[in-house]
C-alpha cells in the first residue's frame, strides 16, 4: 500500500478515536496492564515502543505536538500505564486518554472549573537578577518554562511573575549571559536571587543579520563580519564607513579627502568589474541606500570628491553594520550582490524602564603631517636656473623673479591654507525602554565640524532617530517602525586649497591693508583666498523610514512584509561673486557674477513580502523562506545657472539674475523586482546546509535581457561537536569548516543605456529648444555581469573561546563583463555599453583572530588582529590587443595597473626621457612596457582593548602595504616654469635635479619651455617613476575612558557616567613623500582628531 | 491534489513574472526623447537640427572661442600668440596627441557629423514630417556633414569617412584619402544645393540656405584648384545682390548684416565668443595678435588697420587684438559669429579668375572691390590712399596680391590664414623663418591619442 494512503487511513482512524473519546466523555481509567522498564535517558519514542511491546497499546500523538526525542529516566517496576504516562508527560501541557488499545496524547483542555480554580491558585513569584558583581541587570527576561508567562526585570533588576502552576521552573535569560533555570514550588515562591554569569562562548549568542533572515554566528554558513555600536562609538568619526577601516577583513575603505562629508571608496574583496560599478550594495534598515554621490551639480565640490551619502547617517544611531562577503551571504541579493552587501541597522529600544543616555564631546582636527617645500631662496634659484638652462631671460610676466615681487618675502602656504585647527563637536541624547511586547527608542544627535581652511566653513548634521516595536498579546502580530531623519549642511567653497600650498613662497599677501583681496597690481594670477569667496553650500534632508509587519499564522509559519522608503533631498548653491575675480581680467564683468542653483531628489522604495517556515523533525530543523522584492529608485536632478547679477549681495536671489540658463537636468528611473528563496537545514547543530536562490529583473537592461537567476549552496560542519574531537582535542571548544559556491550579478551601470535617446540641450538656438542625440551609442543586447564566488573557511575557538580564529579563502570570478567601451572620437560618440567575455579574478586570504589575553575581574585585555591578502587578476579579455585598452590592461595582471615608460634623466639634456623600448624610432603607447601595480598587497588592523577597573583603553593600528601614485602625478608644473596657470612651487626633492652635463640625476633639470613641460608630464603621468610605495602603518584610533563607579552616582540618580578621550589618525609611519599615503596626491589628507567626551546614563 | 498545488504555484510564479515585467517598465527620462518620437513631427525634427547649431556655437570648433578653429589654427599660423598650456603647443607647433584643445578640433566636427547622420537616418524612416520641412532638414544635414568634413580634411588630412551612425562600423573605420573625402563633400553639397532654397528657414541668417551651400561649394572648388567651378559658384552668390552686399567695415559682423551669408547665433545670451575671447582689457592670458603679423598686415592707410585692430599697453607691455567684433560681453546681442561672408566670395572669385588664362584682370577687379571698401576718403595729405591694384599685374604678382588681400581681410577668422598657407604650399616659406620649431609635417595636426587608442585601424600622421 502506498505510504500516503496509509497515512491518511491512519489519520482517519485517529480522528474517529478522538471523536469517540470526546463524545463518550470517557476519562482515562486504570487498566490492568503493567510495565517493567528501567533505562536511564530513554527517549519517549523508545518508551512508547516498549509500551507497545509489553502491553500492545499504541501510543498516538499529533506530529509537532510532542517532541519524542525528549528523554526521561525510566524506572518502572510493575507500573501502571497511568503512572508511566504521567511520568512521560510530566511538565508538558499535554494529557492523554486511553481507549481500546490506543493511548491518545492531546493538549490539556482544562474544564471551566479547572480554569476558575487555577485562577485562584495563581502564585506570585518574585526576585532580583544581578550580574556576577552584584550589579542589577535591567531588561533580563524571566519566563516560566512551558507556559506563556514572561516578564522583564525593571531597572533595579527586580521582577514579579504570576504562575498558574504551583510548581515549575523559572528560566532567566539575558543576551550575553548564560541561561539560568530556577525551580519553584508552593514552599518556595521567592524571593529568588538570580546571578547571571557572562557567557564565554560568544559565538553561540551573537546573532547575525543577513537582511532577509538572521542566523547565529555559530551556525552561519557564509562569510559575514559584524561591527557593533560599541566599536563604532569609540571613534570620533563623522561617517560610519570610517569605523570599518582596519577592523574588518576583506573590506577596503579608502578615504578620498579629509574634507568633512567627503567621499570614500569601498571595495569588498577587490575589484570585480572592469568598469561598471564596484560599490557594495548598501541597505539601511532594509532599504536600499545610494552609494554614490547624490549631488545634482557636477560642479566642483571641494577636493574633487563627492559628498558621501553615508555621511548623512549619524554613527551614533547605528546598532550594527554587517558586511556580507561571499556567495552564501550575498546571493540572496542576486544581481546586486556581486560587490558585497553592507547592512546598516539602526538602534532599537531595549526592554526595561526608560533609560536616558546623553553625551557630549568636543575637540579639534588638524592636518597631521606637513611636507617640505622649497623656501624662497631655493624657489628663486630654481626659477633663475630654469631660465638659464633654457637660454632665456625672465619675461615681463615673471613677476616672481623679474623684480616685481619682493624676493625675500616668505609665506608658509601650508600654515596659511590648511594649518588651522578645526573644531569638532558632538551631542546626543537617547531615551529607550519598553516592556516585553513594546519597546521604543527616540533620540537626537548633533554634529558640527569645522575645516582646516581659513574662514568659517564646515559641516553640520542634526538628526533624530526613533524606533517603535509592538507585539500583540499572543505575540502573533508584530510591528516595528524605524525612522531616521538627518539634516546636513555642507558649507564649503569651490576648490580644495591643498593644491595651492604650492603657491610661490614669495607671492605677495593675499589681502591688502584694508583686508580686501589683493591682486598686487594684477601680478597675482591665482589668489587662493579668492576661492574662499566662491562659496558652495549643500543642504540635505535625508529620511529613512521602515515598517516591518509580521504575523505568525502557525507556530512555525510566519509572514512578514518590509516596507521601506528613503528620500534624500539636496539643495546646492554655488556662488561666484565678482569680488572673487581679479578686476584686471577681461572676465571682470557683471556677467561673471554667477550662482548655480542645484536641486536633487533621490527616492527609494522597497516592498519585500516574505514567508518563513520552520519544520522540525527528529532529523533536524529545516528553515524555509520565500519572498519577493519590489524596489524602485527615482532620481530627479536639475540645476540652473544664473548670471549677470547687479550685485554680489544678490547672488542668492535667482530673481535678480538677468540671465538664467538650464545647467543640467536628469530624470532617472530604476525598477527592480525579484523572487527569492532560502532553504536551510540544520542537523543536530552539527551539519548545516544553506541554499539560496534568486531570480530578478532590472530595468537597466533591454527587453529580453532583464531577468536572470542567481543562487548559492553553502555548507558547514561543526566538527567540534563530534565526540572524537571532543575527546581528543579538549582544548578546542569550537571548530567549524564551511564552504560555499554561488553566483551573483552586477547591474551597476547607467540607466537607459539600451535606448537611443535624444536629450534636451542646455543651449537653445535663437530661443528655440534644441535636442541632440545622446553621446552613448544605444545597444539593446547587453545583460548581467555575473560573478561566481567560491569560499572556504575554518573557524576555531580554543580554551573556552579565549582564542578565536577564522581563516577564509575566497575566489571570485566575474565574467560577462559590462563594459562601457570608449569609442573612437570619430564615431562622434563617447561610449557604448557592452558585455565582453572578459574575466576578472579576485582571490584572497582573510585572517581574523581574537584573543582574550587576560580576563580577570579587574583586568581585561582583548586583542584582535585581521589581515587580508588580496590578489586581483585579469584572466582573459578577448581582443584586448585591438580594443584600444591595450595600454591600460594586461592579461595575467591586476586591473589596477599602470603601464609605464622607462624614464631616465638624459645626461646631456637633463630632461626626462622615455625609452624607445621597441626601437621603432617612435615613442608611443607601445613603449609603455613596465607594468606597475597600483593597489594593496595586503592590509589589516590590530586592535587592543584593555580594561582595568573603571579604566578602559582601546587602540587600533591599521596597516596597508600598497603601491600608489607619486604625489607629483597631481602637480604637473615642471620645476622652474612660470606661475601663471598653476601654483609652481615644488617639494624639496627637486633639489637633487640635473644641473650639469653628464650629471647622473634622478630628477629632471629645471626648465620653463613647453618642451621641458611635455617631458616632465609624460614622466609624471606615465613614467615608471610615477608609481611609488605608499605603504603605511597608522595609529587609527585611540580611546581612553573612565567609568565612574556606580555607588557615588546613585546619589545623583545616575546609572552610569563615562568620561573619554578619543583620537583618530594619531600618527602614520610611511615612506610616502606626499601629504598622506591614503589620499595621495595633493588633496586634503584624513585629519587627526582629538575629542574629549562625557556620556551620562540616567 | 499535489499536482494541483504545483499548478497553483507555477501559475503564481508566471503571474509574478508578468507583473514583474510590467513593474520593470520604466519611462524614458523626461528630459529625453526616444529616437522614434523625434522624427514624428516637424518641430521636434527641427529642434534636432537646431541642436547641431547650438552645439557648434557653444564653446566648440565652430564657436570662435578658445577651442575653435578661429583661435587654434590662428595660433598655429603667424596670426596669433597662444599663452596657455593648451594653445601654446599650437603656437610652438609642438602639439602633442594628448592636447585637449586638439580634441575639440577633431571630436567637434565628428559630433556634428554624427548628429547629421542621425537626422538623415531618422528622416529616411519618418513619414509624418511635412515634405517641405523634410527636404529642408535633409539639405541642412547634408550641408553640415560636408562643412565638418571640409575642416577635418584640411586640419588632419586623411580621416575616417563616417556616413552612418552604427558604432560597430564607425568604430573600426579606416582613414580615407583626401580626394575621397572631397568627393563626398562635393556630393553632399550638390545634393544640399538641390534641396534648399534661397529663403533662410530662420529669423536672420542663422541657418543655411542654398546660398550658404553655394558659397561653400565655391570655397571647396577653390581648395581643389577647380578654378572654373570656384568662379561659377562664387559668381552665383555674388550675383544675388538683392540679398548680399558688401557693407562698411564696422557693420560687417553685426547680426543679420547684409554681408553675412551664414552666421551662428551665440548661445550663451551674450555676444559672439570671438569678441569675448579676443578683446583685451589687460595682459592676455590666452591669446593676442602677433605683433610681427600686425606690423606686416596692412598696406599704408588701410582702414581695416584702424577699424579691426586695437591694442592695450600696461606695465608688462603692449598687446594687440582683433577688433572685428566690437562687443566683449553684453546681454543685448548685437553681433553674431560670422561663418561665411560675401567678401570671401569675391576673394575666391578673384583667385579663381587669376588662375584662369585671360581672366587675370577681372580677378584683380574683384580684389579692388574689397580694397575699395577699406579705403579712407582721400584728403590733402593722402591724395591716393590704398590705391587700386593695377590690372596689368602678371599671374604671380596677382596671386601674391590675392594672398596679401586674403590675409588683410580674413585674419582672425576661421583659420583662413593657416589653411591658405597650406593650400598654396607656402607654409614652409612663410613659417619656417619665424617659427623656430616648425617643420613641414606640422602642416597637419596630429590625430588625437584617444582616437589612436580606441581604433587600431588609425595610424598617426607623420612627424608625430
Amino acid at each position: 500500500m502506498n505510504y500516503h494512503v496509509r497515512k491518511i487511513l491512519f489519520l482517519m482512524r485517529l480522528t474517529t478515536v478522538i471523536l469517540l473519546g470526546t463524545m463518550l466523555h470517557l476519562s482515562a481509567a486504570t487498566f490492568g496492564q503493567k510495565l517493567n522498564y528501567v533505562n536511564k535517558n530513554v527517549s519517549l519514542e523508545q518508551l512508547f515502543k516498549e509500551i507497545k511491546k509489553q502491553t500492545n497499546y499504541n501510543v498516538v500523538w499529533y506530529e509537532g505536538k510532542l517532541n519524542t526525542a525528549r528523554t526521561i529516566n525510566a524506572d518502572f517496576s510493575n507500573a501502571t500505564l497511568d503512572q508511566v504516562m504521567d511520568k512521560a508527560l510530566s511538565g508538558l501541557p499535554l494529557t492523554y486518554t486511553i481507549r481500546q488499545n490506543n493511548i491518545v496524547i492531546k493538549e490539556k483542555t482544562p474544564s471551566l472549573l479547572d480554569k476558575v480554580i487555577s485562577h485562584f491558585k495563581n502564585t506570585t513569584l518574585f526576585g532580583k537578577v544581578t550580574d556576577e558583581k552584584g550589579n542589577p541587570l535591567p531588561g533580563a527576561i524571566v519566563r516560566i518554562k512551558n507556559t506563556k508567562a514572561i516578564v522583564g526585570t525593571n531597572k533595579d533588576g527586580n521582577f514579579t511573575i504570576e504562575s498558574t502552576e504551583e510548581e515549575g521552573i523559572l528560566v532567566i535569560s539575558f543576551l550575553g549571559y548564560k541561561l539560568v533555570e530556577q525551580s519553584f514550588s508552593p514552599t518556595n515562591t521567592g524571593p529568588f536571587n538570580i546571578t547571571l554569569i557572562e557567557d564565554e562562548s560568544i559565538l553561540n549568542e551573537v546573532q547575525i543579520n543577513t537582511g532577509y533572515y538572521t542566523v547565529s554566528d555559530r551556525e552561519r554558513t557564509g562569510s559575514i563580519s559584524k561591527v557593533t555600536a560599541e566599536t563604532i562609538g569609540k571613534q570620533p568619526i563623522l561617517n560610519p564607513l570610517q569605523a570599518l577601516q582596519g577592523t574588518v577583513p576583506g573590506i577596503q575603505v579608502t578615504q578620498q579627502t579629509g574634507i568633512p562629508g567627503g567621499g570614500f571608496v569601498v571595495q569588498i574583496r577587490g575589484r570585480n568589474s572592469i568598469n561598471s560599478g564596484n560599490d557594495p550594495l548598501y541597505i539601511v534598515d532594509g532599504v536600499n541606500y545610494p552609494s554614490t554621490r547624490i549631488s545634482s551639480e557636477i560642479g566642483p565640490l571641494v577636493g574633487n570628491s563627492e559628498i558621501s551619502p553615508l555621511s548623512m547617517i549619524s554613527p551614533n544611531d547605528i546598532e550594527s553594520i554587517e558586511i556580507l562577503k561571499d556567495a552564501d551571504a550575498t546571493s540572496i541579493y542576486g544581481s546586486r550582490g556581486a560587490n558585497g552587501v553592507v547592512l546598516i541597522t539602526t538602534k532599537k529600544g531595549k526592554i526595561g524602564v526608560a533609560k536616558v543616555n546623553a553625551g557630549i564631546s568636543n575637540g579639534y582636527s588638524q592636518v597631521a603631517h606637513r611636507v617640505t617645500l622649497l623656501n624662497t631662496d631655493e624657489y628663486i634659484q630654481m626659477r633663475k636656473e630654469a631660465f638659464k638652462n633654457d637660454g632665456l631671460q625672465p619675461g615681463t610676466r615673471d613677476f616672481d623673479i623679474n623684480g616685481t615681487w619682493d624676493q625675500h618675502q616668505y609665506t608658509d602656504w601650508q600654515e596659511k591654507l590648511i594649518g588651522k585647527d578645526a573644531k569638532v563637536m558632538d551631542a546626543l541624547i537617547n531615551i529607550s525602554g519598553g516592556s516585553m511586547k513594546n519597546t521604543y527608542i527616540i533620540g537626537a544627535n548633533y554634529h558640527k565640524e569645522g575645516t582646516v581652511f581659513p574662514g568659517d566653513f564646515g559641516f553640520k548634521r542634526i538628526g533624530a532617530h526613533s524606533n517603535l516595536s509592538v507585539g500583540s498579546a499572543e505575540d502573533r502580530f508584530n510591528a516595528s517602525f524605524t525612522s531616521n531623519f538627518n539634516h546636513t549642511q555642507n558649507s564649503l567653497f569651490s576648490t580644495d586649497l591643498t593644491s595651492y600650498i604650492l603657491a610661490p613662497p614669495n607671492q605677495p599677501d593675499s589681502y591688502d591693508e584694508y583686508g580686501k583681496l589683493s591682486w598686487s597690481n594684477n601680478t597675482i594670477a591665482l589668489n587662493p583666498m579668492a576661492f574662499l569667496l566662491q562659496t558652495f553650500s549643500a543642504k540635505t534632508d535625508n529620511l529613512t523610514a521602515n515598517l516591518t509587519l509580521s504575523y505568525r499564522i502557525l507556530k512555525d509559519l510566519n509572514v512578514r512584509a518590509t516596507l521601506g522608503y528613503t528620500t534624500i533631498r539636496m539643495q546646492e548653491l554655488q556662488k561666484k561673486p565678482l569680488e572673487s575675480i581679479n578686476p584686471a581680467l577681461p572676465t571682470y564683468l557683471p556677467t561673471s557674477r554667477t550662482a548655480l542653483f542645484g536641486n536633487s531628489y533621490n527616492n527609494n522604495f522597497t516592498i519585500d513580502p516574505v514567508i518563513t517556515y520552520k519544520y522540525r523533525t527528529t532529523w533536524g530543523i529545516l528553515d524555509a523562506l520565500l519572498g519577493t522584492s519590489f524596489q524602485g529608485n527615482n532620481i530627479q536632478q536639475n540645476s540652473l545657472l544664473a548670471s549677470n547679477f547687479t550685485s554680489d549681495d544678490l547672488l542668492e536671489n535667482i530673481g535678480s539674475a538677468a540671465s538664467i540658463t538650464n545647467n543640467a537636468i536628469n530624470f532617472l528611473q530604476y525598477r527592480y523586482a525579484a523572487v527569492f528563496a532560502r532553504l536551510n537545514y540544520n542537523l543536530n547543530d552539527k551539519y548545516l546546509l544553506n541554499l539560496t536562490a534568486r531570480r530578478d529583473g532590472s530595468s537597466r537592461f533591454g527587453p529580453g535581457k532583464q531577468f536572470a537567476n542567481f543562487g548559492a549552496i553553502g555548507g558547514a560542519w561543526i566538527f567540534s561537536e563530534e565526540t572524537l574531537i571532543k575527546e581528543t582535542l579538549p582544548f578546542l571548544n569550537f571548530g567549524k569548516l564551511r564552504a560555499n559556491y554561488g553566483l551573483t550579478g552586477n547591474d551597476q551601470i547607467q540607466d537607459y543605456r539600451y535606448l537611443q535617446l535624444w536629450n534636451t540641450n542646455t543651449n537653445t538656438y535663437q530661443q528655440n529648444p534644441t535636442i541632440s542625440p545622446g553621446t552613448d551609442a544605444p545597444n539593446a543586447d547587453f545583460a548581467w555581469e555575473t560573478n561566481r564566488k567560491l569560499e572556504a573557511a575554518i573557524q576555531l575557538g580554543f580554551l573556552k573561546d579565549k582564542i578565536n580564529i577564522e581563516i577564509s579563502f575566497y575566489r571570485n570570478r566575474s565574467s560577462n563583463q559590462l563594459l562601457s567601451l570608449v569609442l573612437p572620437l570619430s564615431t562622434g560618440l563617447s561610449s557604448v555599453q557592452r558585455n565582453l567575455p572578459a574575466e576578472v579574478q579576485n582571490i584572497g586570504w582573510e585572517f581574523d583572530a581574537n584573543f582574550k589575553l587576560c580576563n580577570s575581574n579587574s583586568f581585561k585585555w582583548l586583542t584582535g588582529f585581521n589581515l587580508t591578502i588580496p590578489k586581483n587578476k585579469l584572466i582573459s579579455y578577448p581582443g584586448l590587443k585591438t580594443s584600444g585598452l591595450d595600454y591600460k590592461y594586461q592579461i595575467g595582471e591586476p586591473l589596477s595597473i599602470l603601464k609605464t615608460y622607462n624614464i631616465t634623466v638624459n645626461k646631456q639634456t637633463g630632461l626626462y626621457t622615455r625609452e624607445d623600448y621597441n626601437g621603432d624610432g617612435k615613442i608611443d603607447n607601445n613603449d609603455r612596457y613596465l607594468v606597475k601595480f597600483l593597489g594593496q598587497h595586503f592590509y589589516g588592523g590590530l586592535s587592543n582593548s584593555l580594561t582595568y577597573k573603571q579604566f578602559n583603553l582601546d587602540f587600533l593600528f591599521s596597516f596597508t602595504k600598497q603601491n600608489g601614485r607619486d604625489y607629483r602625478a597631481a602637480s604637473l608644473t615642471v620645476p622652474g616654469r612660470g606661475l601663471v596657470f598653476s601654483p609652481n612651487n615644488q617639494f624639496s626633492e627637486v633639489l637633487s635635479r640635473w644641473q650639469n652635463q653628464n650629471d647622473e640625476a634622478t630628477v629632471q633639470r629645471y626648465g620653463t619651455t613647453s618642451a621641458t613641460s611635455t617631458a616632465y608630464s609624460y614622466a609624471r603621468n606615465f613614467g615608471n617613476i610615477s608609481v611609488v610605495d605608499a605603504s603605511y602603518i597608522r595609529l587609527k584610533s585611540v580611546s581612553l575612558s573612565y567609568s565612574f563607579s556606580k555607588n557615588p552616582l546613585s546619589n545623583l540618580k545616575l546609572a552610569d557616567a563615562i568620561i573619554s578621550l578619543r583620537a583618530q589618525n594619531i600618527f602614520t609611519i610611511t615612506n610616502y613623500a606626499g601629504l598622506d599615503p591614503e589620499t595621495q596626491g595633493l588633496t586634503l589628507p584624513p585629519l587627526r582628531s582629538i575629542v574629549l567626551g562625557l556620556s551620562l546614563t540616567f | 491534489m499535489k499536482y494541483n498545488k504545483l499548478r497553483i504555484v507555477l501559475l503564481g510564479i508566471i503571474c509574478l513574472q508578468f507583473s514583474c515585467k510590467k513593474f520593470l517598465e520604466v519611462e524614458p527620462p523626461k528630459n529625453s526623447l526616444v529616437k522614434e518620437t523625434v522624427f514624428k513631427n516637424d518641430d521636434q525634427a527641427t529642434s534636432a537640427i537646431l541642436g547641431i547649431y547650438a552645439n557648434m556655437a557653444s564653446y566648440s570648433y565652430a564657436s570662435g572661442g578658445p577651442n575653435s578653429i578661429t583661435c587654434l589654427a590662428g595660433v598655429s599660423s603667424d596670426e596669433l600668440i597662444g599663452y596657455n598650456a593648451g594653445n601654446s603647443q599650437f603656437y610652438e607647433n609642438q602639439i602633442t596627441p594628448e592636447n585637449y584643445n586638439l580634441y575639440s578640433l577633431y571630436l567637434g566636427p565628428y559630433q556634428s557629423i554624427y548628429a547629421a547622420n542621425s537626422i538623415l537616418e531618422g528622416l529616411l524612416t519618418s513619414n509624418s514630417i511635412t515634405p517641405t520641412v523634410k527636404t529642408q532638414l535633409e539639405g541642412e544635414a547634408l550641408f553640415i556633414r560636408a562643412f565638418a568634413y571640409f575642416y577635418l580634411v584640411n586640419l588632419f588630412g586623411p580621416v575616417p569617412l563616417q556616413l552612418n551612425t552604427d558604432y560597430r562600423i564607425t568604430s573600426i573605420a579606416i582613414r580615407k584619402s583626401e580626394s575621397e573625402i572631397y568627393q563626398q563633400i562635393i556630393l553632399d553639397l550638390k545634393t544640399a544645393e538641390g534641396l534648399l532654397t534661397d529663403n533662410y528657414p530662420s529669423i536672420g541668417r542663422t541657418r543655411p540656405n542654398k546660398s550658404v551651400v553655394q558659397a561653400m561649394l565655391a570655397r571647396t572648388y577653390l581648395y581643389l584648384n577647380d578654378w572654373v567651378n570656384a568662379e561659377k559658384y562664387a559668381s552665383i552668390v555674388i550675383g544675388k545682390t538683392s540679398i548680399y552686399n558688401l557693407v562698411d567695415l564696422d557693420s560687417i559682423f553685426l547680426s543679420n548684416s547684409k554681408e553675412a551669408i551664414w552666421q551662428l547665433f551665440p548661445t550663451a545670451n551674450t555676444n559672439s565668443e570671438d569678441g569675448n575671447m579676443f578683446i583685451l582689457t589687460d595682459t592676455p592670458l590666452d591669446i593676442s595678435l602677433n605683433e610681427h603679423f600686425v606690423a606686416n598686415l596692412f598696406e599704408p592707410n588701410d582702414n581695416r588697420k584702424t577699424s579691426w585692430i586695437r591694442s592695450i599697453t600696461n606695465n608688462t607691455g603692449t598687446y594687440y587684438y582683433p577688433f572685428k567684433y566690437k562687443i566683449q560681453s553684453s546681454t543685448i546681442v548685437t553681433e553674431y559669429s560670422m561663418v561665411l561672408r560675401l567678401a570671401e566670395q569675391y576673394l575666391i572669385r578673384a583667385e579663381a579668375r587669376i588662375n584662369q588664362d585671360g581672366k587675370i584682370s577681372s580677378g584683380i577687379a574683384d580684389l579692388n572691390l574689397i580694397r575699395k571698401r577699406a579705403r579712407p576718403t582721400p584728403n590733402g595729405d593722402i591724395p591716393n590712399p590704398l590705391p587700386d591694384l593695377p590690372t596689368s599685374l602678371n599671374k604671380e604678382d596677382a596671386l601674391l596680391a590675392t594672398e596679401q588681400e586674403r590675409k588683410a581681410e580674413l585674419f582672425a577668422e576661421w583659420g583662413h590664414r593657416w589653411l591658405d598657407l597650406k593650400r598654396t604650399n607656402r607654409i614652409d616659406i612663410i613659417l619656417s623663418p619665424i617659427k623656430s620649431q616648425f617643420k613641414s609635417t606640422h602642416s597637419l595636426y596630429p590625430i588625437p591619442q584617444d582616437e589612436l587608442n580606441q581604433n587600431p585601424n588609425i595610424k598617426q600622421n607623420p612627424g608625430y
